[in-house]
């Protein structure tokens, strides 16, 4: 281009790290509060450094019980995400060639994602309710989660499949390969890194559903659930200590994810 | 790079981020107290946590990444050559901005304008806390009537929320195919 870099992108620039602080401005506010002292309340100034909350947090508490709810929590995001990456790899193939009723499909596929969250939670708990049956974190909660996750990942996949040029498998079938032999040698290991990218976002976004689990949940509560009640009636900073946790271990999982997907691009590079 | 900066923290919980704001906004919260050692103010804002502001801004906080990531997505496909072939018919940057680059970006604009007016629509938690229970929203409305248990109330209302929420995706969708743009 050889542009000399104007005032424009100055600006451009300046109002990218604002919206960068606006980010992780409040997220940081929490990291930092979270080693609060002892004493320390729920606003700034620290009152001495300390682990004491976080301490706390794996004690038996009043409101909340965090292990249960987070291996709950846990096992929900990593079915959901199984569940996911095949659906959703699987219409990913499927639309690739014209069907009988693809149009209508893929329509409701994507008013799975757009009716509110909430009328999904109030649709399941109602069904459950007149079937007479119990809402469970593993049945209708898993159920919940996959309305919102399989949309994401199936638009993930047809945009990967749109760039994606059949010369490949082509090659591979004049070579002499069965169809398994094309999809498992030339097909998989090319999508893989965005197979990774569907069950990141599927573990990501069943881990922090909220709205959809409200009804749907039953008994046990998952994670968010039970922050939420957290929020209204936990008034010490271990409600900080809890969301540093939580986000470090986001954090972690993403680290991981990337870390995935660069270490298959280099390994397919050399 | 710049762009997994800003999908990070959408991956994290949705309400960790919103109760962060609280030390933020709070009456002895970081704002109040700045503005306050530095004379601004003689005493702290009220309205900044607890109030309507409080609930935009947090909505706009976890939300903006539905709309970065489809005109993101839609602005890396814009052929260079577009704007080279502007540039030399003498097109100023700003008319390039305007009648080249903002048209081909419609797409992605519509796109997330779907995904943020339905989750704003079938939020309750962020208005419930940072509103302090000042503030209604449709879905808070359907929250509560379910928790005392009024369903067809709560039915009746989501009923006519998802009628709401059709209509307008179904004209947005009117102005772009969501196939193609994928």
């Amino acid at each position: 281009m050889g542009d000399r870099r104007g005032l424009g992108f100055y600006v451009l620039a300046g109002f990218f790290v604002l919206f960068v602080l606006f980010l992780y401005g409040p997220m940081s506010a929490i990291f930092i509060l979270s080693f609060q002292g002892p004493s320390g309340g729920l606003t700034f100034p620290l009152n001495g450094v300390s682990l004491h909350w976080f301490g706390n947090l794996f004690e038996k508490q009043a409101v909340g019980d965090f292990g249960a709810s987070f291996s709950r929590s846990l096992i929900l995001g990593l079915l959901v995400m199984a569940a996911t990456v095949v659906v959703a790899l699987l219409a990913g193939l499927a639309f690739r060639r014209r069907f009988f009723g693809a149009t209508p499909l893929f329509y409701l596929t994507i008013a799975s994602l757009v009716v509110p969250s909430i009328i999904v939670s109030l649709g399941i708990g109602v069904l459950y309710q007149q079937l007479g049956m119990r809402p469970s974190w593993f049945g209708s909660g898993f159920g919940a989660h996959l309305t919102w996750t399989l949309p994401f990942g199936v638009l993930i996949m047809f945009a990967v499949f749109n760039r994606f040029s059949p010369s490949y498998e082509e090659a591979g079938r004049d070579l002499g390969a069965s169809p398994w032999q094309t999809f498992w040698h030339v097909l998989l290991p090319m999508i893989a890194p965005s197979l990774i990218g569907v069950g990141l976002f599927g573990f990501s976004l069943s881990y922090d559903e909220f709205a959809r689990s409200l009804l749907t949940m039953g008994t046990y509560n998952t994670l968010p659930l039970e922050i939420y009640a957290m929020t209204t009636n936990v008034t010490t900073p271990v409600l900080y200590a809890l969301g540093t946790v939580t986000t470090l271990f986001s954090f972690l999982i993403i680290a991981g994810t990337v870390g995935a997907i660069a270490l298959i691009s280099r390994k397919r590079a050399s | 790079m710049l762009f997994l900066i800003c999908t990070v923290p959408f991956l994290t919980s949705n309400i960790i981020r919103m109760i962060s704001w609280i030390p933020v906004l709070g009456r002895n919260g970081l704002v109040n107290s700045t503005l306050i050692q530095l004379g601004l103010v003689p005493q702290p804002i009220e309205w900044l946590l607890y109030s309507d502001f409080a609930v935009v801004l947090a909505m706009v906080h976890l939300y903006t990444l539905f709309m970065v990531t489809p005109i993101f997505n839609t602005l890396m496909r814009i052929d260079r050559s577009l704007i080279e072939a502007a540039r030399d018919a003498g097109a100023s940057p700003f008319q390039i901005l305007w009648t080249v680059i903002l048209p081909l970006a419609r797409p992605g604009m519509a796109i997330g304008t779907i995904f943020v007016v339905t989750l704003v629509m079938a939020d309750y938690s962020t208005v419930q806390v940072m509103s302090g229970g000042q503030s209604a929203s449709v879905a808070l409305m359907m929250k509560n009537q379910m928790s005392l248990l009024q369903y067809p109330a709560a039915a009746a209302n989501a009923v006519v929320l998802l009628a709401l929420v059709l209509l307008l995706v179904g004209a947005i969708l009117r102005v772009v195919d969501i196939r193609k743009e994928l």
